[in-house]
């Protein structure tokens, strides 16, 4: 037995939308504590760690621990159709579907039917990050729409006092400056740099609208980790860099 | 060929931006096969070079795969191995209707009949040795992965697919279902506006996407119960079927009584081949662990060297495709895997 509420669709809204493009179908958990989703992307160049506490939702009930097995993509197709609606989600077990129902004037119901998923436990690489810079996620956001006017790829870059956003293209370049006293926290052992395919930040930054804040972690030509958190959920990505050849 | 199951699976279009960033296991025979009917003149000779000899396949693999590499799609293809005893049969028959194609695109040009003659030309397309080794030639200058199957091309891409080492299998033939392969992309090589034959009118064809996971479940059978329901219909192994069952009946018939051997036992069906023989060659194939698949920056001097100076491809044209693969191959090499940091 699994449903769960939730008033305001918008957390699971965004937080689906920033995933699906990249992983398309995954084990959600579900435990009494909340929903958790640990995947990779088919290439493995992106992994997500997706935590919706209990407490993000106004009603949230499991008998007992449970996966299910989802596909994102469709989920999402269907959450965009949650406009403003409350969301109820009941698993019916019997016939293997994720009860959807947004409710306003009208009740809407969707069948969501579930998928086999393997239940291998993901590898997590181990990692030492020289940099940890948390800023607001629209600083985030704006430098990466900021970089996808120019190119397709972008370099994420600190040094002792600024952090910066930069794209280079065949027309032309843009630099984005945050300061150190713009961030919420700066911890910068030494200065780095890594480049990132712009094509997963684009998808990652979706996360931004719902999030608080987002803490970079940053080293030299190695994956950035990004956490975008609020009160009650946490989204993290790791992405692996781009590495300049020749 | 391969088993007719259109009329049973639901095939969703897609975009080719849907598939960017995926692997692909292409049925390689399957694609040349497509390339050398639908590249043509418009009385139905194949594209040749200044000695005669085709180049039809060679235009389509290059031509359409720097389009596919384009978007973001990363393509293995995977060549026959030797085929199992059983396929003899298609393969012998396959050849007299080849013979008789020719015989008749021949006679229509001989009478002026163009757009006839296309149509028997297309049927009479029909692959030699060289072809084939021109064709990995071809994908290896490109730096396109080749892969050789021991046997079945098809259910080697289902193998690699279904260990998830590629996204999809890619071909015109539903076989890579039975063979087990969870996704299966179509006309992924020949995507684009097709004439009607005999009309004057054009089609736009789209990729798309058959799942097999979904398929089953919409169908509500197995995958062991939908490999019995294609040995009804007619396979590659048994291309006759059973007399007066199309897909309709035998999808019926599966539902009804289960499995293949109840039906033959309790419609008292004569039946010439062998069941377990054909369960087997779909639900246990011969595969093979043993390939290489990276994408590798193009070699443009020897592409050039071979399709424009020995088989008279433009030279400018083929230019200006190989700068394009060559900067989408270096911007896909740049993106490290995490598994680096494992």
């Amino acid at each position: 037995m699994f449903k769960a509420r939730l008033a305001d669709p918008k957390i699971l809204k965004y937080s689906i939308d920033a995933v699906s493009n990249m992983i398309d179908e995954a084990g959600v958990s579900v435990t009494k504590d909340g929903l958790r989703l640990k995947a990779m992307d088919p290439a493995h160049v992106a992994l997500v760690d997706l935590e919706l506490k209990k407490e993000a939702f106004d009603e949230f009930e499991v008998e007992e621990p449970l996966v299910l097995g989802i596909d994102l993509e469709r989920l999402n197709t269907i959450l965009k159709r949650a406009g403003t609606d409350q969301i109820l989600i009941q698993l019916d077990s019997e016939n293997n579907v994720l009860k959807i129902r947004f409710k306003n004037s009208s009740t809407r119901t969707f069948d969501l039917p579930l998928i086999e998923v393997s239940e291998e436990e993901l590898k997590v690489p181990n990692l030492d990050f020289p940099s940890q810079i948390e800023i607001p996620p629209k600083i985030l956001s704006e430098s990466i729409k900021d970089a996808e006017i120019v190119s397709d790829h972008v370099t994420l870059m600190v040094d002792e006092e600024n952090l910066f956003i930069s794209a280079k293209g065949d027309l032309g370049n843009v630099e984005v400056k945050v300061p150190k006293d713009e961030a919420k926290s700066f911890e910068v052992s030494k200065s780095c740099r890594s480049m990132f395919s712009l094509e997963y930040l684009k998808d990652m930054i979706k996360a931004s609208d719902i999030a608080d804040s987002v803490k970079i972690y940053l080293g030299d030509n190695i994956p950035v980790r990004m956490d975008f958190t609020t009160e009650n959920a946490r989204l993290s990505f790791l992405l692996a860099p781009r590495i300049e050849s020749e | 060929m391969g088993v007719q199951l259109a009329e049973l699976v639901n095939a969703k279009e897609i975009d080719f931006q849907a598939l960017s960033g995926k692997k692909i296991a292409i049925d390689a025979m399957n694609s040349l096969y497509q390339f050398l009917s639908i590249i043509r003149q418009p009385d139905g000779t194949p594209l040749m070079d200044s000695q005669g000899r085709i180049t039809s396949h060679l235009s389509g693999l290059f031509y359409r795969n720097v389009n596919l590499i384009e978007f973001g799609i990363k393509p293995v293809y995977v060549f026959d191995g030797k085929p199992p005893k059983l396929k003899g049969a298609v393969v012998e028959e396959r050849s007299e209707l080849r013979d008789e194609a020719q015989r008749k695109w021949l006679e229509a040009v001989s009478k002026g009949r163009l757009e006839e003659a296309r149509i028997f030309a297309q049927q009479s397309s029909r692959f030699t040795e060289e072809m084939i080794e021109d064709s990995k030639k071809l994908l290896k200058y490109m730096g396109v992965p080749v892969v050789q199957a021991p046997s079945e091309g098809e259910a080697q891409a289902a193998y690699m697919a279904a260990k998830g080492e590629v996204w999809a299998t890619g071909s015109q033939d539903y076989d890579s279902l039975l063979f087990g392969s969870p996704r299966l992309a179509k006309n992924l090589t020949i995507s684009g506006r097709r004439k009607i034959p005999r009309k004057q009118a054009y089609i736009e064809i789209k990729p798309e996407l058959i799942s097999l996971e979904e398929t089953l479940r919409e169908l509500e059978l197995t995958r062991a119960q939908l490999v019995d329901l294609s040995i009804l219909i007619g396979t590659d192994y048994n291309p006759k079927g059973v007399e007066g069952i199309g897909p309709k009946k035998a999808y019926a018939l599966i539902k009804e009584f289960g499995d293949l051997k109840t039906i033959v036992r309790e419609k008292k069906i004569d039946i010439n081949f062998d069941i377990d023989e054909i369960r087997e060659l779909f639900l246990n194939p011969e595969v093979t662990d043993e390939y290489k698949i990276n994408w590798e920056l193009p070699n443009k001097d020897k592409t050039i060297e071979f399709l424009c100076t020995e088989r008279d491809f433009s030279l400018d044209r083929v230019k200006k495709a190989l700068d394009k693969l060559e900067n989408k191959t270096k911007e896909v090499k740049s993106q490290s895997s995490l598994e680096k940091w494992f």
